[in-house]
């Protein structure tokens, strides 16, 4: 009995412990070990930031090659001094790991498929696609030609040894929050981290296809359809490259010189496919001083991209006796991705041509190793990946690569064949991609920027500039498969090693237009050129857009900053004034002797095409739009289904309907009153951002972290392009006179801290259509004067 | 009097010394100790302990939020779906108490064994 009592407290008190330390796991739900998060001393209240209370700091580091100084202004913007580019990146790592280390840890974590290891189980299936889609792979490819100039990798390395400076000041008190949360520390940022960031980008924005369902629609509706309905150019289109260029070179490829490549066996239908993101877009613009009110140039960018918190993008301003440079970069990546510096300005949207293909496999061999390429048998090159998963065994996961990418889909279903998926997010380069963002802000004019921005390789981008010298220019940026008319839109044969992408169009002749005579170049991820360009290309395209900006700056004069905001923020969709002319008349024309029919059609006669917040009209024709897009092709094509097929480009459903007024008319109306029967007479009212995305969400989709109730108009193909969680997550203006102003926003906050009052801080103003205005020029002293708190790195002996 | 205060000191010097450099389980230690110098019966070594650890890290929270202006009470208490913020961080600091009260028992009933060896 004497130690009866003893041991049985022993054993509640180590009990209780064990649990409150380490969580438990229902399933596959870790409830986390609540003793640890919430004693004040050490847990999430260590992460709660005092609100007016900063602390300055000072350290040595031996590696650096002089002093640094670190300003953090109101809004928690570093302004880094330094005395060398290496020095700045050095900096610029260890404020993005100081501000957005989970972040940066979360999002190559996600690329790389490593979810499960801080997870558990339930992300297993996500991580196992992650690892089949290459990024990982890709990642480990990239590193390997950055190394081989070393030149190069030496500003990756500063950056890393930057954010690992930071990240070893950190005890498992200090760790950020999210950390905690799940239970797991921070390790040493790796140049790998670096690049599985880039991968994440490249996935993103180069993912986008179609080609399985081209397949099918192909195999389906027969070719002469599909070439009649199916083309890539609107002849109506406004391209980034405007239709009277030149293009006086000779093509290394002829875009006729195809055999016949494609896919023909039963429609492809079950499989587990990436089909990527398409929303993803942005605008961007600059007028050069003929059109500006001023008399300099104006450069503007708004990137839509997925609207998180932390916010994707991370504002910094970099100081060395060679640049000034401010704007935002990726954390995880140095340099700046969109900004300006004392002389020039620049920024980026989103090119869709095609960077994925889809290959059938010609399997000889029941295990799936040996294939058959040429006539010839291939082995299969396996790359085992381990997956280690929280609280569970380990995962051996066998990549198969083929000449044509890796395996991706092995469907079970008898007499479809297995599919391989080649991606440009792995393919070998020799560029210095790592160089270009750095030496994009160092640039004073445009033959800089073009060297720097020349190492692009990955997802292409249309590179924005405009200098002071009333340069402004825009190109067509990174490797564009060289492509025969037609190819990889639809799923090919991986049986010919002529069915590979065979190179890249040469850089020399990507599209780029410099100083046009009309004042202002733009771009808004629609098409990059007329049909006269030289080379075949097709992708995923918006054509809306780029027509609504590109007249609305023909028509400008005197344009000032007010303009620019304006379109910026502009709600006006010419594809619903398109539908509308077409689609209205019928119903106007009949009398429904029905009062919601009634009130429904008076909504739309006086709904002038803006996607403002408060527009009632914009949610009725959005659901009758895409009803009658369905119901106009079932019929048009007389089939039954629209499953699984691709539907033509908007612009050819207005041309057809145009050309054949009774099958419209006859689909107007039924899909007008099968509209109205979705709505109750009291929902007419409910106002369009009751339909957008309601709020911010923190990327581990936990709502009290998201900031919620954000009420906001727009569309996918207005200029202010908000559509489900994708939106304009940077606004940049940049009036490029004597002395640079700019004002821009981002829908967050500088700190990646859930418990700081920097976390969220510019969202309202983005809801609103404020800026934040920007200033380059203020000396360092009047910088230490008002800042928040500062760094100071001395270079240690 | 001073028993109960000499309880009480320990609890919260031990706690407050160990946070610095030890992860959040020493108020498991704190507790145990205080519990083996305790001259007092079970229930007031205890609810001695429970209620000035309590009390320490109710302290701790509740300035720890004054200063933070409510932001991470707020996020914690919807994420737990607690009612309101001042109920979650008394249930927080509630946690500590219960950890070293709990603690507080065995340090006394090893104190008992060692004086019968």
């Amino acid at each position: 009995m004497t130690y009866f009592k003893p041991f049985i407290w022993f054993i509640l008190t180590l009990s209780l412990g064990y649990v409150l330390d380490q969580g438990f796991t229902i399933g596959d739900q870790r409830i986390p070990g609540f003793g640890k998060l919430l004693n004040p001393a050490t847990g999430l209240w260590k992460n709660a930031e005092d609100a007016s209370k900063f602390k300055s700091h000072t350290f040595n580091y031996q590696g650096t090659d002089g002093n640094i100084r670190i300003y953090y202004d109101d809004r928690l913007v570093p302004h880094i001094f330094a005395e060398s580019t290496r020095d700045a990146l050095f900096a610029q790592g260890y404020v993005e790991a100081q501000n957005r280390l989970w972040q940066m840890d979360f999002i190559a974590r996600e690329a790389a498929g490593r979810l499960s290891e801080v997870v558990g189980g339930k992300t297993l299936r996500y991580d196992i696609r992650r690892r089949k889609q290459g990024l990982l792979y890709g990642a480990e490819l990239a590193l390997e030609s950055w190394k081989k100039d070393p030149a190069s990798m030496e500003f990756l390395n500063s950056y890393c040894s930057g954010a690992n400076a930071y990240i070893k000041t950190l005890k498992s008190k200090s760790n950020p929050l999210e950390f905690k949360l799940l239970g797991y520390s921070p390790t040493p940022w790796t140049a790998l981290q670096s690049a599985l960031v880039l991968k994440t980008m490249t996935s993103t924005l180069a993912s986008y296809n179609e080609d399985i369902w081209a397949t099918n629609t192909l195999l389906q509706l027969g070719e002469e359809n599909f070439n009649k309905y199916y083309q890539v150019h609107d002849p109506d289109q406004s391209p980034v490259v405007p239709d009277n260029q030149i293009y006086d070179f000779k093509p290394v490829l002829n875009r006729d010189s195809l055999a016949e490549r494609s896919y023909s066996g039963p429609k492809l239908e079950g499989l587990t496919i990436f089909k990527g993101i398409k929303g993803v877009g942005s605008n961007n613009w600059a007028l050069n001083a003929q059109k500006v009110a001023g008399e300099f140039p104006i450069l503007c960018n708004d990137p839509h991209l997925d609207l998180t918190l932390p916010s994707i993008w991370y504002e910094v301003h970099i100081v060395t006796p060679e640049f000034n440079a401010y704007g935002v970069s990726i954390p995880g990546m140095p340099g700046i991705m969109i900004g300006f510096n004392d002389q020039i300005a620049w920024g980026n949207t989103n090119v869709g041509h095609d960077m994925v293909d889809y290959y059938t496999i010609d399997w000889i061999d029941e295990e799936k190793r040996k294939y058959r390429v040429d006539g010839q048998t291939k082995e299969v090159e396996i790359r085992t990946e381990q997956i280690n998963i929280r609280g569970k065994k380990d995962i051996q996961l066998d990549l198969k690569i083929t000449d044509f990418g890796i395996v991706y889909a092995e469907p079970e279903k008898e007499g479809l064949p297995d599919i391989a998926r080649d991606w440009i997010g792995y393919k070998d380069h020799d560029l210095k991609e790592t160089t270009v963002f750095v030496n994009i802000m160092r640039s004073q004019d445009y033959h800089d920027f073009k060297k720097a921005s020349n190492e692009f390789f990955t997802p292409a981008q249309n590179f924005l500039f405009a200098s002071k010298a009333d340069t402004v220019a825009i190109r067509v940026n990174g490797n564009l498969p060289l492509k025969p008319e037609q190819d990889g839109r639809f799923v090919k044969k991986g049986d010919s090693s002529s069915n590979r992408w065979q190179s890249y169009i040469p850089r020399k002749h990507n599209p780029e237009v410099f100083n046009p005579s009309h004042g202002f170049v733009s771009s808004a991820n629609q098409v990059s050129t007329s049909e006269d360009y030289p080379y075949y290309y097709h992708g995923s395209f918006e054509e809306y857009r780029g027509k609504r900006l590109n007249e609305a700056l023909a028509s400008m004069e005197k344009a000032d900053v007010r303009d620019m905001q304006d379109l910026q923020l502009d709600v006006y969709s010419i594809r619903a004034d398109y539908f509308l002319s077409l689609l209205l008349d019928p119903v106007v024309e009949t009398e429904f002797k029905d009062e919601k029919l009634e009130k429904i059609t008076a909504l739309l006669m006086n709904w002038d095409c803006h996607y403002d917040g408060t527009s009632s009209a914009s949610k009725f024709f959005e659901k009758w739009i895409s009803k009658y897009r369905r119901a106009f092709w079932k019929n048009y094509f007389k089939i039954t289904d629209t499953q699984g097929l691709i539907l033509p480009e908007d612009w050819v459903l207005i041309k057809v309907s145009n050309e054949n007024p009774d099958l419209s008319h006859e689909v107007v109306l039924s899909t007008y009153e099968a509209t109205a029967e979705d709505f109750n007479t009291d929902e007419l009212e409910t106002p369009w951002m009751e339909y957008r995305p309601k709020s911010i969400d923190h990327l581990l989709d936990i709502p009290s972290f998201s900031y919620n109730n954000i009420n906001v108009g727009g569309c996918g193909d207005v200029l202010n392009a908000i559509s489900s969680s994708i939106g304009p997550s940077w606004r940049m203006i940049v009036e490029l006179d004597e002395k640079t102003r700019a004002m821009a926003v981002y829908p967050g906050g500088q700190s990646g801290n859930p418990a700081s009052k920097f976390y969220d801080d510019s969202v309202q103003k983005w809801i609103n259509g404020e800026y934040n205005t920007i200033d380059i020029y203020k000396k360092e002293d009047e910088l230490a004067e008002e800042a928040l708190y500062s760094i100071k790195i001395n270079a240690g002996k | 009097m001073i028993k109960y205060l000499r309880v009480i000191t320990i609890a919260v010097f031990f706690h407050i010394v160990m946070n610095l450099f030890m992860p959040w389980w020493n108020i498991f230690i704190a507790g145990l100790i205080a519990g083996y110098f305790s001259r007092l019966k079970v229930l007031p070594t205890f609810l001695c302990v429970f209620f000035s650890l309590s009390l320490y890290w109710a302290f701790l929270i509740f300035n720890i939020n004054a200063d933070n202006e409510g932001i991470l009470a707020r996020r914690l208490t919807e994420m737990l779906s607690m009612p309101g913020t001042e109920s979650f961080m008394l249930i927080n600091a509630l946690i500590g108490g219960l950890c070293g009260g709990i603690a507080s028992q065995l340090g006394l009933s090893i104190r008992k064994l060692v004086r019968k060896a």
